[in-house]
């Protein structure tokens, strides 16, 4: 009411009574009002003290907005949401299947992990038998990202590293077996849980898992979860890797 | 319409009262970089696999001897890639061995690695001679890299513009055969894993 009041009667902002109603103003004396109106609250903020803003702060709150909306919203949709860092580094392949949801299961350096909850530890050794610690650790994920400023004989020494699962965690306390008895439980209870899921839902169970695998994982240690998976009813399994143009 | 003076003097406060977006600036301020940390720079794809056989594989009931599958495996070892097919199928043809090699990186250094230019070119061929056959069974010592199995596996999962690359660089910038409507080549994309029990 106020605004309307103004455009209708440009001389009540000059200080004079208000004109009558249906007076029309020219673009001129519209933009003469407005800059005047600015002047006058820029009078009562230098008044009460404040400084005045130099910029509006509405279009940036705008951008910000929707800013913050899309990376909310590619954050919650991707369904590994894989976070690399020293224990986990992803193998890179020119593969082009888009992740699907699906049960995540992750092997890193340190332990194996199912839907976010640590499962299994993963030991490491080195040359020698003796346990490697966090700080080769790094060094070694330092070493692959920067090969040009590792010499080759700590290269060589890092090679060495071989991730496993004790055998206390396996099958009959025997080393050689490929059945990872922590990480079956959990498995057959997520597969439980999913099957109840869907048939509530009635969709079909397709026993597909993402195995989210550090790359310097052994083949061992691999293949000792993937058969595991496949006892728990997972039979479709999927590595996530870092999409590359290049095979080498 | 008319106002009264006294009405005037509140006016400017009623017309102008804002939000004070300031906090609200503040707390979206801290949001954006907590999400763009927790936001991944690259692209994520999947590498289907199947679970590992293990041990001797079936026999074969009879009557299948007409579907009997090529049992295409590459093993990865400590001394380079071992191709083995079966041997019906085959001609009794032996397997084939290929061995690490020296090469010089995309980036300059020269490493001792498994010659997958090599490995690409011998699938090529199999590919040619088998052309329905698209499992491939990959197994490997157990100390061999999930990062050098990802490796073995895009040498054989597409088909490649040319059959054959002389060098690590033109392998791993070599495009993908496509077909008459744009996509893929494949050879050999159902990846089994296979492990010696």
């Amino acid at each position: 009411m106020a605004d309307e009041q103004d455009i209708q009667g440009g001389p009540a902002d000059q200080g004079g009574e208000p004109a009558g109603e249906g007076v029309v103003l020219t673009p001129e004396e519209l933009f003469a009002i407005q800059a005047r109106r600015r002047n006058k609250v820029a009078r009562i903020m230098r008044k009460r003290g404040e400084a005045e803003w130099p910029f509006s702060i509405t279009s940036l709150m705008d951008a910000l907005t929707i800013l913050l909306i899309f990376l909310l919203v590619t954050l919650t949709s991707d369904p590994l949401n894989v976070k690399q860092d020293v224990h986990l580094l992803l193998a890179r392949s020119t593969t082009p299947l888009t992740p699907e949801d699906a049960i995540p299961l992750t092997i890193k350096k340190g332990f194996v992990s199912l839907d976010q909850k640590e499962v299994v530890r993963v030991d490491c050794r080195m040359a020698g038998g003796r346990a490697c610690g966090e700080e080769q650790i790094r060094q070694r994920t330092y070493c692959d990202l920067n090969p040009a400023e590792c010499s080759p004989e700590e290269l060589q020494v890092l090679k060495s590293m071989y991730f496993y699962v004790d055998k206390t965690y396996k099958e009959n306390g025997d080393e050689n077996s490929f059945v990872i008895v922590p990480l079956l439980a959990a498995l057959e209870e997520k597969v439980k849980q999913q099957q109840e899921e869907n048939r509530e839902l009635r969709r079909e169970f397709k026993g597909v898992v993402n195995i989210i695998c550090d790359r310097d994982i052994p083949f061992r240690l691999v293949a000792e979860v993937v058969h595991t998976a496949g006892l728990a009813g997972l039979s479709n399994m999927r590595f996530a890797v870092v999409r590359s143009s290049t095979r080498y | 319409m008319a106002r009264l003076p006294s009405e005037r003097k509140s006016r400017l406060n009623e017309a102008d009262v804002d939000i004070d977006l300031k906090p609200i600036m503040g707390l979206i301020c801290i949001l954006i970089p907590l999400l763009v940390y927790a936001f991944s720079f690259y692209e994520i794809k999947l590498q289907p696999v199947s679970a590992p056989k293990i041990g001797a594989p079936a026999p074969q009931e009879a009557g299948d001897e007409q579907k009997k599958p090529l049992n295409l495996t590459v093993l990865l070892t400590e001394q380079g890639f071992a191709v083995k097919m079966e041997k019906e199928l085959t001609e009794g043809e032996a397997d084939v061995n290929i061995p690490k090699k020296s090469f010089q990186t995309p980036d300059g250094r020269t490493v001792t690695d498994y010659d997958y230019p090599e490995l690409y070119a011998r699938l090529v061929e199999i590919k040619k001679k088998f052309r329905n056959e698209t499992t491939i069974n990959i197994g490997a010592d157990p100390d061999v890299t999930w990062e050098t199995i990802a490796r073995t596996i895009d040498a054989a999962r597409v088909e490649l513009k040319e059959e054959k690359y002389k060098d690590l660089k033109s392998y791993s910038e070599a495009p993908e055969a496509t077909d008459d409507e744009g996509r893929p080549r494949l050879m050999f994309p159902q990846v089994v894993f296979v492990v010696a029990e």
